[in-house]
């Protein structure tokens, strides 16, 4: 392969390649200070909740999550990012973490500054009927700001959430287990049939080495045709009854509301 | 005779290979280009969202702020222009012009949106009004969807223009007919999250 040389010939080319080279990496970059992975419902790194006052959240949360497969997620944090604003900082980190089923999008993040005093409620969009910006509002102003004022931030969350549990139940219902076979099933002869693929690429291969000059061609291809069928990265996400398992796939697009106290 | 089937099998299979090919590139750019398209209309949604919002809240204010007229008819005017702008469909994509007039229209309503939020500043009575204090938060989650479908929707476009300008697929995506898309351009106050602060 002779990029450079191209590289040099042609500048609009250039910017491409970097364009290319480049966007994963901002994406990287720009992700990186946000928690890769929630460990539970309620994440403190802040350090402001009891063990007991957590175990209290997440018992609500899971019981929820098992009643009706909405997610809700709570990062409480102590500080925002230099030059972040808060709600670039929730669609992020509601990107990484996915609460809510990845077909439905039923599931809302609670991000929490302490000490910048600010809070976001992020609904996914298959919430945004049963929990909308007005609601979302409505519960920061009437029930957690009033109570983190004192800094009383348990009872503010516990408050939030004996209303918004309510709010968000019974819009969906638990997805059946043959579904998630179901899925399995496609994934494996999805491979299967990759794999068919590709040895019948390699038996192609093989007259074309008889000097037609071949071969770089039928390689090419096969690469973008996998990643394409790939590319989508919304993970399928199973349903599973017991402990937390991270979130289903879920997204949001920006929902919900802010506010400070 | 045994030389001409092998080249017919050679033949044959080459042709096997440029179909197989093809159409994987082919389809590629069908899919970026319909995820463009479904990443496009959900940027008009949210902006017929914003544009649903503005009668309730003109009405709102003006029952608070019936003086500020000039910034209330700089709103609804705005708004009144790109009325018949906001539903154009995927077409708009392919053609610059149509879109920079689109964004244009939008901008100048984001602009008259927010001198309103500034101006409401001055009258505690309707601060107070729930409704008003609702429409508000509803302004600002449309404001902030706004940004997120915007940055979607250039990523979608970016990866798809991408795709068709990379050798050697720039090649079919010429003889398909696959054009470049255009994408939001950051402008003054409407790229970052939203700017309706309170």
């Amino acid at each position: 392969m002779n990029y450079p040389e191209k590289i040099r010939r042609s500048p609009e080319l250039l910017i491409v390649w970097i364009v290319v080279i480049c966007a994963p990496l901002s994406l990287l970059w720009s992700q990186n200070d946000l928690p890769p992975k929630p460990d539970s419902w309620v994440n403190d790194y802040a350090g402001v909740l009891s063990q007991g006052e957590i175990r209290a959240l997440e018992s609500e949360l899971a019981g929820l999550e098992q009643r009706s497969s909405n997610q809700i997620f709570i990062a409480l944090f102590s500080r925002m990012p230099e030059n972040t604003y808060l709600e670039d900082f929730a669609v992020d980190l509601y990107e990484k973490w996915r609460p809510g089923l990845a077909d439905k999008d039923n599931g809302i993040l609670m991000v929490i500054f302490i000490q910048d005093r600010k809070i976001r409620i992020e609904v996914g969009y298959g919430l945004e009927d049963v929990m909308t910006d007005a609601q979302a509002g409505m519960i920061i102003r009437e029930y957690i700001a009033p109570e983190f004022q004192k800094g009383n931030y348990f009872r503010g969350i516990e408050a939030a959430l004996k209303v918004m549990i309510p709010a968000v139940e019974g819009k969906y219902k638990l997805p059946l287990p043959e579904k998630a076979e179901k899925k399995g099933f496609s994934l494996s002869t999805l491979i299967i049939g990759l794999m068919i693929l590709l040895i019948i690429s390699r038996i192609f291969r093989g007259p074309g080495s008889t000097g037609y000059g071949t071969r770089p061609r039928s390689g090419s291809f096969i690469g973008p045709m996998i990643f394409g069928g790939f590319g989508g990265g919304r993970s399928g996400g199973g349903f599973s009854g017991g402990g937390f398992s991270g979130g289903f796939g879920g997204m949001s697009g920006g929902g919900g509301a802010s506010g400070s106290w | 005779m045994k030389k001409g089937w092998i080249i017919l099998a050679v033949v044959v299979v080459l042709l096997i290979i440029a179909y197989s090919s093809i159409k994987g590139t082919y389809n590629n750019f069908v899919t970026l280009e319909e995820g463009v398209n479904q990443k496009w209309s959900q940027v008009e949604n949210v902006y017929q969202r914003r544009a649903d919002l503005i009668p309730n809240l003109v009405e709102v204010v003006k029952g608070y702020a019936s003086h500020e007229r000039e910034t209330l008819e700089a709103v609804t005017n705005a708004r009144a222009k790109m009325g018949g702008q906001i539903n154009l469909g995927p077409e708009v994509l392919n053609n610059p012009n149509a879109f920079a007039q689109f964004q244009e229209a939008q901008g100048a309503l984001t602009s008259a949106l927010q001198r309103l939020m500034v101006v409401v500043e001055r009258y505690p009575n309707l601060k107070a009004d729930q409704r008003f204090a609702d429409l508000q938060t509803q302004l600002e989650g449309t404001e902030n969807r706004i940004s997120v479908e915007r940055g979607r929707f250039n990523e979608m476009v970016q990866q798809y223009n991408t795709a068709i300008r990379v050798f050697p697929a720039n090649v079919m995506a010429g003889i398909f007919g696959f054009q470049q898309k255009v994408y939001f351009q950051a402008d003054a106050g409407t790229e970052k999250a939203p700017q309706v602060k309170f």
